[in-house]
């Protein structure tokens, strides 16, 4: 029997759930979540003028329904239990969370799983900027996977040093920028500049065209990344399904960034001209 | 007590406390796999003299293994976790890591204690070697010749038990070997359970201590048909040939069950007495009574 | 626009005499201008030709153009002449009833009312501005992210024998930017001018700046990051694909191997970089700040060289020193739990009224609806609105409180930052009866 909180009226104003984690909401009843305070705006409005409020977080579960796509934080230090967004989300969805799972049934908005630590965030929709990345500190994700079935904006895993990121769609400029390390997976089309500034890290673009690539990476070898074939499974069990057959394709590699330590890799599914 | 026409005599099998990981190994096909599986196994049969006992547990389907290769699991006994972190790293290193194609993963995720594995043989990659953490665990990839050498960062350890056996009397010789055969392909598929000894089975039954006292331990004369007559023996009057299966396995269950199935597999005609070895009971910690074994794991 | 004056009619008296004024008209911010102030009643008052401001130049006379005071009532509540106090009372009224007040458009007005502004944020717990516009805050976290080797422009000025203009045209949008800071001065360790100096013009567009090049290279548009890698490829001693660079950037790998030496034997060399002319988007800004700030560094392993961007006028560097030194952030501040948090999901005052995601805004000396289209003019409509501006505009006319205030400048002294962090005290050059901006802003904090 999980949590249940529904907004009641269409909001334009941000509001701050960055506070409502499960773990903190289960020894609760419905009239004390209720009484729990929301800053929107600059004023501390009571959860339950927002939200209707029925069942219990005793489970570990939380579930958001309605119009949440001014709310922001949501699922913010999560460590436990499960978040569920019927709907859209703003931004810092899953910032610094450290474990648990958020599932956002709609679209989110920028810095996705910011500075996340652990865990999983599983976005239905598309996403906004800086993917994994805290602009606010300069910080990227250092563990956990974000995957997102739509596209994504600019800078996604930007300083990302662990973790996972895996985006169904296209991404915007910039993916994997200044990346530490970790890995990040690109189905569509990826925008220019990606892995500028790389130190470590995997980028996977996944996609047939030919992608742009900066010329500090240098040209490798073509080759079948055996890790793919344990990433896929880790993947697919967290609900992100991605062709196997991908494991056993040949990609081309390309080193980079060289104006950076340039340990990090791209593989590309194009082959690229063998010039 | 009978099993058909072969007398199941009443002994106990006297098995060690030993510590146990699980080498998942992966390979591009069948031929490599079995080629790093037997080198990685190979001098391996009992810590009589060996680094560590080891074989094949079973082979793995595609659906089975991390990578979705073909693969196998390998379980390798040692006295102490010590040991058995120095003999894991060498065995995979001179063994696996050499071998095409292949990538080795823990099988044994749940152990009560961590051995390094990639965590030491990375070092084989010159500082070209790259990290990958999926989910919670590390992963080493080491460029090599034919591509990486995948390899997880650690393996655990667990209490594993070995020494559970049972020793076949038979009429004759080929005899003896078919049954002997018998039991080593029944437990082939069983899983937590090894047998280390070539083809799984040993013909040099050993009793501890020799009259040269540097021995540790010398044939077992008690079973030699061609001692038979001449020094007191175990052997059924009509018995010309002996084998033993011993079985190490992960857990006390696990051992009792392949040892009842051992001797149900090879109980038939031509097989005399099936009975269980050991040293008077006094070494080993573990005591696996034949027939009790048999009526705890009916067939 | 007017044609600027150039001589002083001989047949005007001269009233009002100025000198050492400063222009606000480009992000060169001269503070080097004379004016004179005509008395000619035959004139138009509004004709900017009362003015004569030298030395001339165009973005000057159009920025005092501008500025010519516009006589009214101080203050205006739905288009109702009020006094100041009544207007104050309003602004109040709104304050408090709002759920989230954003303030904004502050990089016209000087230093000491963007102080009051951002009091006045924290006190209301609204939304700040704290950037001139995206494009100058992508440059800024560039800055944050890259680091950023910088002078002041005096520095360049007597120091500079390779100047480097990187995407930019100051021809045109910094007219006087030669004269004052770059090329032509006789400084100190240039003591010959222009003829100690290299001017290297680096750009997709060919410009009126790159006529005046020694060295020029046209590369191919929108491949900045791809050109600013190749050079730091080149001076890192990475291995460049040739025919990858010649593809991606338009130029041979020699002509970029001959530049990068060229630089490198530069004493002192400075970078101009004009965020506002090149890209499609902000982020390409940020992108493109940010491999430039990168080479510049890596050229000072070798030689010194300092970067520079060309800013818009007004007093946006001011305003992003003032949030810094009084929040300790920068970007767009939202003060609504108390302490001052970066938003980093929007880019602009239309962004977050479009969304309505504010519920009521202050516009200091700026005129957002001149930038949006009529369309989405009636957004604006749903909100209460103060401004605070010298002339009659869009926003003014459509504002519930409007408080019109002396230009700075021309009638309002006070301080403002060159883009180098250079300041400068601005005096007015005519009297007003008129309250400065910052006098308005105090009554509003005091107000609380």
């Amino acid at each position: 029997m999980a949590l249940h909180l529904t907004t009641r009226t269409h909001w334009t104003l941000p509001i701050d759930l960055s506070g409502e984690l499960p773990g903190l909401l289960a020894p609760l009843s419905p009239s004390e979540v209720g009484k729990r305070k929301l800053l929107v705006g600059r004023e501390q409005v009571d959860l339950g003028e927002i939200f209707s409020i029925s069942g219990s977080a005793g489970d570990g579960v939380v579930v958001w329904e309605g119009d949440l796509s001014t709310a922001f934080g949501i699922g913010h230090l999560l460590k436990e239990g499960q978040v569920t967004v019927r709907g859209s989300v703003g931004s810092y969805c899953g910032s610094q969370m450290k474990g648990g799972s958020i599932v956002v049934e709609g679209s989110a908005g920028t810095s996705v799983g910011a500075a996340m630590a652990g865990g999983t965030i599983h976005v239905l929709g598309s996403c906004g900027n800086d993917v994994g990345h805290d602009p606010r500190r300069g910080v990227g994700m250092t563990g956990g996977t974000i995957v997102v079935d739509g596209s994504a904006g600019t800078h996604v895993g930007r300083t990302i040093r662990r973790g996972t990121i895996a985006v169904r769609g296209s991404v915007g400029e910039g993916a994997v920028m200044d990346a530490i390390a970790g890995t990040v997976i690109v189905m569509g089309k990826s925008g220019r500049n990606a892995g500028s500034g790389m130190r470590r890290g995997s980028l996977f673009l996944l996609d047939d065209a030919p992608p742009e690539i900066l010329p500090t990476f240098q040209r490798g070898r073509s080759l079948k990344p055996l890790i793919l074939s344990l990433l896929l499974p880790h993947l697919a069990s967290i609900g992100f399904k991605i062709d196997p057959s991908f494991a056993h394709r040949d990609m081309r590699l390309y080193h980079g960034d060289m104006l950076s330590l340039g340990l990090g890799e791209i593989f590309s599914v194009h082959q690229g001209d063998g010039e | 007590m009978k099993l058909g026409p072969t007398t199941i005599r009443e002994s106990f099998a006297e098995a060690f406390g030993m510590r146990f990981t699980r080498l998942i190994v992966t390979a591009h096909d069948e031929h490599w796999l079995e080629a790093a599986v037997r080198e990685a196994t190979g001098f391996a049969t009992s810590v009589i003299a060996c680094d560590v006992e080891a074989a094949l547990e079973r082979w793995l389907p595609t659906g089975e293994t991390p990578d979705g290769r073909l693969g196998a699991a390998i379980l390798m006994f040692g006295f102490s976790t010590a040991s058995l972190a120095d003999s894991v790293t060498r065995r995979v290193g001179q063994c696996i890591l050499t071998c095409p194609t292949t990538a080795v993963f823990d099988g044994l995720p749940d152990g009560t204690e961590r051995v390094p594995l990639g965590k030491f043989l990375r070092f084989f990659g010159d500082g070209f070697q790259r990290s990958k953490v999926i989910g919670d665990r590390r992963f080493w990839r080491v460029p090599v010749m034919d591509g990486e050498f995948l390899v997880e960062e650690s393996v655990g350890v667990a209490k594993g038990i070995a020494g559970g056996n049972i020793i076949l009397q038979c009429i004759n010789s080929e005899g003896a070997l078919r049954a002997a055969r018998s039991v080593v392909d029944a437990l082939a598929p069983m899983p937590g359970v090894i047998v280390p000894f070539p083809g799984g089975v040993v013909r040099s039954g050993s009793k501890v201590g020799s009259k040269y006292p540097k021995l540790r331990a010398s044939t077992n004369n008690a079973y030699c048909p061609t001692l038979a007559g001449r020094v007191p023996t175990e052997l059924h009057p009509n018995a010309n040939c002996a084998y033993e299966v011993v079985i190490d396995g992960v857990d006390e269950p696990s051992v009792a069950g392949a040892m009842a199935k051992a001797a149900r597999s090879a109980a038939g005609e031509g097989v005399l007495v099936i009975e269980a070895g050991n040293y008077g009971g006094k070494l080993g910690k573990f005591h696996f009574p034949l027939i009790d074994v048999l009526e705890r794991f009916p067939g | 626009m007017a044609e600027p004056t150039i001589e002083t009619p001989p047949t005007v008296a001269l009233t009002d005499h100025h000198s050492d004024v400063v222009c606000m008209g480009c992000g060169c911010l001269c503070d080097d201008l004379s004016t004179q102030q005509r008395s000619d009643s035959s004139s138009d008052s509004a004709d900017p030709g009362m003015l004569t401001i030298l030395p001339a130049c165009s973005l000057a006379h159009e920025w005092f153009a501008g500025l010519m005071a516009e006589d009214g009532p101080a203050c205006l509540v739905r288009g109702r002449p009020v006094s100041i106090e009544e207007g104050t009372a309003a602004v109040r009224a709104i304050l408090a009833t709002a759920k989230r007040p954003l303030i904004a458009g502050l990089s016209n007005t000087s230093v000491e009312a963007q102080r009051e502004a951002v009091h006045l944020a924290e006190r209301w717990r609204g939304v700040l501005m704290g950037h001139a516009s995206p494009v100058a805050a992508r440059v800024h976290r560039a800055a944050q992210a890259a680091g950023l080797v910088t002078s002041t422009l005096g520095e360049v000025r007597q120091r500079a024998d390779v100047v480097v203009l990187w995407n930019a045209d100051p021809v045109v949008t910094h007219p006087r930017h030669f004269e004052r800071y770059s090329l032509h001065p006789k400084g100190r360790f240039v003591p010959r001018g222009r003829k100690d100096r290299q001017l290297i013009w680096i750009g997709s567009t060919p410009c009126a700046s790159s006529e005046l090049a020694d060295i020029k290279v046209i590369f191919a548009p929108g491949r900045d990051v791809e050109a600013l890698s190749v050079l730091q490829g080149i001076l890192n001693g990475v291995e460049l694909d040739e025919k990858m660079v010649l593809r991606q950037t338009g130029v041979s790998p020699d002509v970029w191997r001959d530049l990068s030496t060229t630089l490198r034997q530069a004493r002192y060399g400075a970078v101009f970089y004009d965020p506002n002319l090149s890209p499609e988007s902000a982020i390409h800004a940020e992108h493109d700040a940010r491999a430039l700030m990168q080479w510049v560094t890596l050229l000072n392993e070798t030689t010194s060289f300092v970067f520079h961007a060309l800013t818009e006028g007004g007093n946006g560097s001011g305003l992003e020193q003032v949030v810094a030194w009084t929040t300790g952030r920068s970007g767009i501040l939202d003060f609504g739990s108390g302490v001052p948090t970066v938003l980093t999901d929007v880019d602009s005052a239309q962004d977050l009224i479009s969304r309505r995601s504010v519920d009521a805004a202050l516009f200091v000396s700026s005129d957002p609806l001149r930038e949006w289209e009529p369309a989405e003019w009636r957004r604006l409509g749903f909100i209460p609105t103060v401004v605070l501006s010298n002339s009659s505009t869009a926003t003014s006319s459509s504002a519930t409180v409007w408080f019109r205030t002396a230009p700075l400048s021309y009638a309002a002294g006070g301080t403002v930052f060159r883009s180098d962090g250079v300041a400068l005290r601005v005096r007015p050059i005519t009297s007003s009866a008129l309250p400065s901006d910052e006098e308005i802003l105090r009554r509003l904090v005091c107000l609380a």
